[in-house]
């Protein structure tokens, strides 16, 4: 676990939840399963996949906390590589690509005019060229190329004049957990650290269900930082379009036709047996964590199929993960494709 | 399905670790004699070849009365009912076979013999035992396996409970994050699923189980290399009674008798076509039969789905046991039909009439040369998808057209009725289109019920009616099934997708 996930990690311990209209400390089973979010994030990305198979004897809650748990680590630490990543696909696009720039408290769209290097003196530096308005063109430095978000519906439009549409500030108990900086970036830039695959209502209705809050000692007080299961899972399906997004949520029973926008998703959390069955073997790059509820009838099936590809692994893991003790009633399995 | 609680699921991870079974083990010296002689009875006829297709019938109704005896609760009234059903139905079904197996006449009378002695002491140990457990907790659920025996064993326990603190529910309750201070399991463990005991829902579990029958619990299934911490915590176990008791097994439907049912009620009436279907046993006794195509479709409920998905058409080959299926149970056959009439109008006679022609004609021609033959002319006259099974399917009264043209096409040559090709084709489009109207509006009424209608009901009793506000949709009714057979029969299509209810017989 790195610092920033040990930190976390402490972050989250300190979490309360509103049971019954009060706030009452994480019941155990909500912080293992933020923290194994927090482990999995940890896991290297390399040409493995790594699968997470969690027997839970109801699968209530269990794949939102993990889901944000991940998506929380992720944003905590430095990914350069993704930024990079980012930038080559901004410079693979066509001219007058429609996308979105988003800047301190507003977003707007906007099109992708191309490149150019900068000289000041000796220093050199990388500008992407955005127009804004008919006649109004924007240069972005390189190192902020994570808010400019591809659009995937064209042509757009550009007003004479633009003013953008107003941004919501991070929630406070975000800026609690990962600091200013990165709560400003983290509802600012969209990422897709993972893909939720189960049913939509209960993934929605568990995230918006969801109160947390962290008292943060200030000049002597103790000062509430709120804020909602889904500020921090920030899922693009259950926010306004155009919301800067880190995950996504599909449903086990539609098509297969999911717009991830180019990404490959650091990690698939399968709700349920059926969701994994049907699904795994269509998010073959991503990182696996199947939350498999002993009550379903496809539960006996889905662990047949996780015991099946263990089987086929080599028993020599280049890399074994550090998982949090599960709490009782939950057993768990990993390994390495 | 609506989101848990937050402190229904943190109770539910409470009682993963807290879990405690009590064994209570009931003695009912009559069952077990009764018990015993069924398997001696079985075990003669089986030795002396002699387990013919009638006998099945006698010795399924014997264990289908043993299995109902041994999974809920009775009083005197109700077991001395049960029990005379069985000896009239013995009676009716048995004179002669005294005479044709002399050899079996012994143990037959030792079966009957302790059949009219059941409703004696001891009967209602069982009940007794409960209540009294009941009596000494505030309150809980009853567990039983059949969602057929919720009325009866609810009406048993509210007669003899001095509150109204108990519920009996079946396994499926068990699947929502619902936790109860206590619960009366009544039969034998193993034949419950798995995730009553590995994902129990109550922190006390009474297992109430005749003293002579097995008290081990089903098996689950394990992860091959589970991490060294994690675990669910297991529950005592009766290591005393491990692998020790009868040879009472967990009761298979038997899918034999219900192929002779068919038959029997079968009309066969000479040329009429006959389609392949496969047997659903459903929740509370009931019997369908489904097409056997796999790629067929039927309309499910799946309470584990979004409103979205919840009633939706699924591909046979998806169908399982424990999923709901609709049927229609008033009016009979196809719903969807009467309404795609309306849909169409006075239209609706002519394009049935092209509809039955094409179809007869087919079957006269295909019973005429055979299958192969048929395929092969097909072929000649540029179907695309002359198959065995294609025909079969073309051939149902269920299915309006062919997908592509060419096959159309070529079925109408090869009946005859080639030069009218434009106008069948047009016709049966109308008659697609009337059937998809047909099922949307049924849809949108289907969904008004279910949005108003308390879906626990299904989730408890395994079965479910809705009532459509549309005389010719006429009603609906959902059912969990419970069993699917491997085997396939021959069926009038009209039998296709009604719902009739079987007797106890039905189960080994």
């Amino acid at each position: 676990m790195t610092s920033s996930h040990h930190d976390l990690a402490t972050a989250i311990d300190g979490l309360n939840v509103l049971i019954e209209q009060s706030w009452q400390p994480l019941p155990e089973w909500m912080r293992f399963y933020l923290l194994l979010g927090v482990s999995v994030a940890s896991w290297p990305q390399c040409d493995r996949q790594y699968v997470l198979a969690v027997s839970v004897p109801t699968r209530s809650y269990a794949s939102t906390l993990i889901g944000a748990g991940l998506v929380l680590a992720r944003a905590a630490r430095a990914v350069p590589a993704e930024l990079e990543e980012h930038v080559l696909r901004l410079r693979s696009l066509p001219l007058n690509s429609p996308v979105v720039y988003r800047n301190r408290a507003r977003k707007m769209k906007a099109r992708l005019l191309g490149f150019k290097t900068y000289r000041l003196g000796n220093e050199a530096s990388e500008l992407i060229g955005l127009q804004i308005e008919l006649s109004t063109t924007k240069w972005v430095n390189l190192s902020e190329a994570g808010k400019i978000e591809l659009l995937d519906h064209k042509p757009i439009r550009l007003p004479r004049r633009q003013k953008g549409y107003s941004l919501s500030p991070p929630c406070d108990l975000l800026r609690s957990l990962i600091g200013d900086a990165l709560a400003d970036s983290y509802v600012r830039e969209s990422g897709l650290d993972c893909v939720l695959i189960g049913s939509l209502n209960a993934l929605r209705s568990e995230s918006v269900g969801i109160d947390l809050v962290r008292f943060d000692q200030s000049q002597g007080e103790r000062q509430p930082r709120c804020g909602k299961l889904s500020d921090l899972l920030r899922v693009r399906e259950f926010l306004p379009a155009s919301s800067a997004h880190r995950s996504i949520a599909m449903s086990s029973s539609g098509s297969a036709d999911i717009n991830t926008e180019g990404l490959a998703p650091f990690a698939c959390i399968f709700d349920g047996a059926l969701s994994y069955l049907k699904w795994h073997r269509d998010w073959g790059l991503a990182n696996h964590i199947a939350v498999l509820d002993r009550t379903e009838r496809s539960y006996g099936e889905a662990v047949w199929e996780v015991n099946r590809l263990q089987g086929q692994t080599d028993q020599c893991a280049s890399h074994v993960p550090a998982l949090p003790r599960p709490v009782p009633g939950i057993r768990m399995m990993w390994l390495e494709v | 399905m609506s989101v848990a609680a937050i402190t229904d699921v943190s109770a539910t991870y409470h009682v993963a670790s807290r879990n405690r079974v009590t064994y209570h083990r009931i003695e009912y010296l009559t069952l077990q004699r009764f018990s015993e002689s069924v398997t001696d009875l079985r075990r003669h006829l089986a030795s002396e070849d002699l387990l013919d297709d009638n006998w099945k019938r006698v010795m399924a109704r014997l264990v289908g009365l043993r299995t109902s005896l041994t999974i809920a609760p009775y009083d005197e009234a109700g077991m001395r009912a049960r029990v005379n059903r069985t000896i009239e139905w013995l009676s009716e079904h048995l004179g002669s076979y005294r005479h044709v197996y002399p050899s079996a006449r012994r143990y037959l009378a030792q079966v009957s013999a302790n059949l009219a002695a059941l409703p004696g002491d001891g009967c209602d140990s069982l009940l007794h035992a409960m209540a009294a457990t009941a009596a000494d907790r505030a309150a809980g659920v009853v567990l039983v396996l059949r969602a057929s025996d919720i009325s009866w064993t609810q009406s048993l326990v509210d007669k003899l409970s001095k509150n109204d603190g108990f519920r009996v529910i079946n396994p499926t309750a068990l699947r929502s994050d619902i936790c109860y201070p206590n619960l009366l399991l009544v039969g034998p463990p193993r034949w419950f699923p798995p995730f009553v005991f590995s994902a129990p829902r109550s922190e006390n579990t009474d297992v109430f189980n005749y003293a002579w029958i097995d008290n081990s619990w089903p098996d689950d299934v394990e992860f091959a290399a589970p991490v060294a911490n994690s675990h669910y915590v297991k529950a005592f176990r009766d290591h005393g009674h491990d692998g020790l008791g009868s040879d009472i097994t967990m009761p298979e439907v038997d899918f034999t008798e219900i192929v002779r049912w068919v038959r029997a009620s079968q009309d066969d009436a000479s040329g009429e076509e006959m389609e392949d279907a496969r047997i659903y046993v459903l929740d509370g006794g009931w019997v369908t039969l489904l097409e056997s195509d796999p790629d067929s479709r039927v309309t499910v409920i799946d309470l584990d789905e979004n409103e979205e998905y919840r009633f939706r058409q699924a591909k046979i080959r998806y169908l399982e046991p424990g999923m709901f299926v609709l049927l229609r149970t008033e009016g009979g056959g196809d719903y969807i039909v009467p309404v795609a009439d309306r849909v169409m109008g006075d239209y609706a006679s002519y394009a049935r009439s092209l509809q039955k022609r094409w179809k007869t004609r087919l079957a006269g021609h295909v019973s005429k040369v055979g299958w192969e033959r048929a395929v092969a002319e097909l072929e000649e006259c540029g179907a695309q998808r002359a198959e065995v099974h294609n025909l079969a399917r073309w051939l149902s009264m269920r299915s309006i057209k062919t997908r592509d043209q060419r096959d159309f096409r070529a079925i109408l040559e090869v009946v005859g009725l080639g030069g009218e090709f434009e106008e069948y084709w047009t016709v049966m489009s109308k008659i697609v289109e009337a059937h998809r109207k047909a099922g949307h509006y049924i849809r949108q009424l289907l969904l008004k019920q279910v949005m108003d209608s308390d879906l626990s009901v299904l989730l408890t009793n395994g079965v479910m009616s809705f009532e459509l506000d549309d005389s010719e949709a006429g009603s609906l009714t959902a059912f969990r099934i419970v069993s699917i057979s491997d085997s396939t029969l021959s069926v009038s299509p009209w039998r296709i997708g009604q719902a009739v209810r079987m007797d106890e017989g039905i189960w080994l």
